[in-house]
């Protein structure tokens, strides 16, 4: 396939704190952000957890990486899809830290994932 | 001889809250801390609430806080981390799941 073509997604699986998955995804994000990599950012299981509005990191020792989010926009990195299943499931509204997030449903989700060449998971 | 046990990994991610259930006894204490706050919205919650007395159901005030769930006082009692700390020290027993 031709290279300009290639596109990568990410899926994010895990909650933000316990674990460095969340901040590292992001980190790799911006990499490819910052080289006009296209790239796409796919929130499912506790992944979701990272998009909610409101998080307050400092109160366990943590640095706020989430704030980073609002400078997606920057990197022109505009395709960012939440599965509805996995908010359902956790009893979350659609209540994000950021706009132009994109809530889909499972066949919706799957199919845009499909379109990626290469599927990294945190 | 009643238990403490100590939460900490999310019910969607892993089976650990749900194996914790499956061994709790009426006079035994849980606490939800770390990712394991994120059971309070969790169906699993409710196996909880009927076995236990709200008194020893606690969540770790910070660490709700800062992943921003509400803590609704009809499913849970707050705990802050010196609580914790004394409870913890006061505690002969105690398992924790993660």
């Amino acid at each position: 396939m031709d290279q300009s073509k290639k596109s990568v997604a990410i899926i994010n699986a895990s909650a933000p704190f316990s674990k460095a998955n969340a901040k590292d995804s992001l980190d790799v994000a911006l990499i490819f952000g910052s080289y006009e990599q296209a790239i796409s950012l796919y929130f499912q299981g506790d992944g979701v957890y990272q998009l909610i509005a409101k998080q307050q990191p400092e109160l366990i020792q943590q640095k706020d990486f989430l704030k980073t989010f609002a400078a997606l926009a920057f990197y022109d990195i505009e395709n960012i899809y939440v599965c509805a299943h996995s908010l359902n499931q956790r009893g979350l509204s659609g209540n994000f830290s950021i706009e132009n997030v994109q809530v889909l449903n499972q066949d919706d989700f799957s199919t845009s994932l499909h379109q990626h060449q290469t599927v990294l998971r945190f | 001889m009643s238990m403490l046990h100590l939460v900490r990994t999310s019910a969607f991610q892993t089976n650990d809250f749900e194996q914790c259930l499956n061994v709790i006894q009426t006079n035994d204490t849980i606490v939800l801390l770390d990712d394991g706050c994120y059971n309070l919205n969790h169906d699993l919650w409710q196996q909880a609430l009927n076995k236990i007395a709200l008194p020893a159901l606690y969540i770790v005030e910070a660490h709700a806080q800062a992943r921003a769930i509400n803590m609704d006082k009809s499913k849970i009692s707050i705990l802050s981390l010196d609580a914790l700390m004394a409870l913890i020290c006061e505690t002969e027993k105690s398992v924790t799941w993660q």
